[in-house]
């Protein structure tokens, strides 16, 4: 395993090299426990079990390969992040959110004990020194778009350098134009990293990289859902494509989508499907499921559902709008380019989102789903206030919906499965009874 | 009970009038018994008797005679919301935090359980229809300081008109320029109900009549806290003053805590002590304590200690700092000067919010009290996540401090209590052994 190989960098970067390589070796096997055992996987998941393998190994030392050449490595937590800067400077953006329960406990040292999983884990991380990402970071940046996220800054910036871009709350003209500047400042933090002027050019450069990694999520997403009758890949593998978008090499990793994306293709050309007929196929929507959570998709796939779509930041949220560059000749006009793309994430931090509801009920019919999950992170107070908006709308279009709460812990595992199972049982009772009324 | 005296206009409003009585005789009975059992309490205190006892009843008939004659009426739940210009368009801003445990339940069919119960029984109350502030509202004036009121608002607004301020997150000069915005439009919002201009002039006095306000409970404050062998009355009977700063009438009530503290210079000069000497003096700091949350004071105070000072938006938060109208000749300057005065306020919801720390420090040594306690209502993030930075600044200057996360539920007030009484021993113990150190 390639975190061996690496041992020497690792600890350069100040990682507790021997705790590093024991949460890696349990993580790749709770991978290949999961993933390696699914029936008739498109082949070119190889590319990515490959890389799960080397996830914390050889990837490090690319990034830190680029850092030796001044390229900036920033690790992020949120979707907000311009990351087309960071690549248009050469360097790699890259999520730190952390799925991990492992690490929960040590954050908790700092952190209270009721504030999102999410971010304690990627806290726990940072105290552990157990995440070579984190660790190679030339600053963590973060964001104001939680309010646990942005106290959580305070205390970790006497643990590593942290920049926050203030995200407002609301969306009119002027938040929008304060939102810009912030925009600037963060390519000027970029600077100071590389140590010389960012053109605009590269800048471009960068959203076009950038753009057409959005565009091969976009087409995974429309392959994986757009046929009621065949699923060719399976949610867990389409996840865990989402989750490896903020940690890989993004021209490589755009091609290695495509390359499932080519397979896919012909699967649903020759009706090849990873479920049976009449399988439910769920949407999920709600908060990121970051690595190595796969406690949701887990708990539904094994129990006779397929998970289609995830609405949220690791997910469809994420790859749903491109920059248009077209005609843009200054850095101003691109910088304003990149907050008419940013402003289009419906984020439960804004107020109102009332788009939000209103996509998720076109995602729905426009896949033909036949149910969806309302999934939040334990005390993540705007999705899981906004849970109540979009439910009422779902019930009005008569969409069965599901709302499941839930943190890392393996605690709720058992419980989730039950209430999984007695909504799958709920929508198949549903899809026979209409058999029978269209005979 | 003034409350059966104004059924007509109670029930002319929309108030579930039954249930309201019921409500409002239960709170009543629970003030007599926690307040006007102390003995020795100051005779100034039986205005703050009278207002409680038609709290939701003449103050309500006040209201709404102002309101006929097209004066405002404002609900809101931070103190964040300039007063100043509602009070100078002759009309009443006040708060609608809610303490009570009973609204709680009906809030949950629409909030989600694990958020702030100040947010869910203010929610509550409107969805009873038992709260006649509420119902008196022109309309409700929320903020976004926290996800969790800023999210409740697209939901409370199906119910009641709602406005929104958008507080930034951060103090620099770019989001003070967007604030100060807020405020203008504000007073465009109360103008909207008064149908009329509101005057440079008129927003001067209504600036006037709050610093006053401001300045008696400083003045309040200072006769509790400053003396540590006098303590002229008793932290439950300072903090229903701060609670009632919300709802009464700005001018009468500064006129009566005036006059309380008239008394309590008289007590301090008398050495009148409504505690023995050497009782530990507590500052609470933390989150808003709405009426009638009273289970912290009750607990300290009825296990043998005095709380000095509250540091909370319901205390020294929301009183501290005036605004300075110097010289102001126009309604712009008036703008900048009241944003000068609210951006003082060092709400958790800052990042960073580093003032804070420092103050605390300071007003614990200005006060030479004996310890602190760091209180917060449940899921508070802001709050809880600054509470590490706060006590480790506390336990760098060896200032005893015990932690307290509460909500509205009477099931944790033992061991509250327990906790509080152990805290207390080791505060005793402490001044003990340095009694005998210094012999
Ligand atoms: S899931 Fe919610 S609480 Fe957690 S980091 Fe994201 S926005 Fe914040
Ligand atoms: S106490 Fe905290 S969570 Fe509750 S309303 Fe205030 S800021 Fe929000």
């Amino acid at each position: 395993m390639g975190v061996e190989l690496h041992k020497d960098l690792l600890e350069s970067i100040n990682v507790d090299v021997e705790r590093h390589a024991k949460m890696m070796g349990m993580g790749l096997e709770g991978y290949k426990a999961q993933f390696m055992s699914q029936a008739n996987r498109p082949k070119a998941m190889e590319y990515f079990n490959w890389f799960m393998s080397e996830i914390q190994g050889q990837r490090i030392a690319e990034i830190n390969q680029l850092r030796a050449e001044k390229k900036p490595a920033v690790g992020a937590f949120c979707i907000f992040v311009p990351e087309e800067i960071v690549v248009g400077a050469g360097g790699v953006c890259y999520g730190l959110c952390g799925g991990s329960n492992a690490t929960v406990s040590d954050a908790e040292s700092e952190l209270p004990r009721n504030i999102c999983p999410l971010i304690k884990s990627a806290y726990g991380f940072k105290l552990q020194r157990t995440c070579a990402y984190t660790q190679s970071a030339d600053f963590i940046c973060g964001e104001t778009t939680c309010e646990a996220k942005k106290k959580t800054w305070e205390l970790l910036n006497k643990h590593h350098p942290v920049h926050v871009i203030n995200v407002p709350h609301m969306k009119r003209e002027r938040d929008l134009s304060m939102w810009q500047e912030e925009i600037k400042e963060f390519k000027e933090r970029i600077e100071s990293v590389t140590e010389k002027k960012l053109t605009l050019a590269e800048m471009l450069k960068g959203v076009e990289i950038i753009n057409a990694k959005r565009s091969a999520l976009l087409r995974l997403d429309a392959l994986r859902s757009q046929n009621p009758d065949v699923m060719p890949i399976s949610g867990k593998d389409a996840l865990f494509i989402l989750q490896m978008g903020s940690m890989d090499d993004v021209v490589r990793y755009t091609q290695n989508v495509n390359n499932v994306c080519d397979e896919l293709e012909i699967r649903l050309q020759k009706g090849i499907s990873v479920f049976p007929k009449n399988t439910p196929r769920l949407m999920v929507l709600g908060t990121p499921i970051a690595i190595p959570n796969w406690k949701l998709h887990t708990a539904i796939e094994s129990s006779g559902g397929c998970v289609i779509n995830e609405e949220s930041c690791t997910g469809h949220r994420y790859y749903k709008d491109n920059v248009n560059v077209e005609g843009v000749t200054s850095k101003d006009e691109l910088y304003h380019r990149l907050i008419e793309r940013y402003a289009k994430i419906d984020c439960a931090c804004f107020t109102p989102n009332t788009g939000r509801v209103e996509k998720i009920v076109q995602m729905y019919k426009d896949r033909k789903a036949d149910g969806v999950i309302y999934y939040t992170l334990s005390f993540c107070h705007t999705y899981n206030v906004e849970s109540h908006l979009v439910t009422e709308a779902l019930a009005k279009e008569s969409i069965p919906c599901l709302v499941i709460e839930s943190d890392y812990s393996p605690e709720d595992a058992g419980q989730i499965k039950t209430r999984v199972e007695a909504f799958l049982e709920s929508i198949a009772f549903k899809q026979k009874a209409q058999t029978f009324a269209n005979k | 009970m003034g409350v059966e005296l104004h059924k007509d206009l109670l029930s002319s409003i929309g108030v579930d009038v039954e249930r309201h009585a019921k409500m409002m005789g239960m709170g009543l009975a629970g003030y007599q018994a926690g307040f006007m059992s102390q003995p020795n309490r100051p005779k100034a205190m039986a205005y703050f008797d009278w207002f409680m006892s038609e709290i939701q009843a003449e103050r309500i008939a006040e209201i709404n005679a102002l309101k006929a004659q097209k004066k405002p009426a404002i609900g809101t739940f931070c103190i964040f919301v300039p007063e100043e210009i509602v009070v100078g368009a002759g009309g009443a801003c006040f708060g609608l935090c809610g303490g009570a445990n009973p609204p709680i339940a009906d809030a949950e069919s629409e909030l989600p359980r694990n958020i702030c119960p100040l947010i869910k029984s203010a929610y509550g109350f409107k969805l009873q229809h038992t709260c006649a502030y509420t119902q008196s509202a022109d309309f409700i004036y929320g903020e976004t300081t926290c996800e969790a009121k800023k999210k409740t608002w697209e939901l409370l607004g199906k119910h009641h008109p709602v406005h929104v301020m958008n507080i930034p997150h951060m103090k620099r000069e770019k989001d003070l320029k967007m604030w100060q915005e807020e405020i203008k439009e504000f007073k465009e919002h109360i103008e909207e109900v008064s149908e009329r201009k509101l005057s440079l002039a008129e927003m001067l006095e209504g600036v006037k009549l709050i610093n006053a306000k401001r300045d008696a409970m400083k003045r309040l404050d200072t006769l509790r806290g400053m003396h540590p062998d006098i303590m002229p009355i008793s932290g439950k009977d300072a903090l229903f003053i701060s609670q009632m700063s919300f709802l009464d009438d700005p001018k009468r009530f500064t006129q009566k805590v005036n006059e309380l503290c008239d008394e309590l210079d008289e007590r301090i000069k008398n050495k009148v002590s409504v505690f023995p000497e050497n009782t530990p003096r507590i500052m609470v700091l933390g989150t808003p304590i709405a009426p009638p949350n009273w289970k912290l004071h009750t607990a300290v105070e009825g296990s043998g200690a005095c709380i000095i000072n509250e540091e909370g938006c319901i205390g020294h938060r929301y009183f501290k700092d005036n605004v300075d109208i110097e010289g102001v000749q126009d309604e712009d300057e008036l703008y900048a000067r009241l944003m000068q005065r609210y951006s003082k306020i060092d709400c958790a919801c800052f990042t960073p919010n580093t003032g804070r720390t420092d103050k605390i420090v300071q007003m614990y040594k200005d006060r030479k009290a004996d310890g602190v306690i760091y209180y917060t209502l449940s899921f508070c993030h802001t709050y809880n996540v600054e509470s590490h930075l706060v006590t480790e600044a506390l336990a760098k200057e060896g200032i005893p401090c015990l932690v307290i996360e509460s909500d509205y539920s009477p099931e944790d007030a033992g061991q509250i209590k327990t906790r509080v009484e152990a805290f207390l021993e080791s505060i005793t113990f402490k001044q003990k052994a340095e009694a005998f150190a210094n012999k």
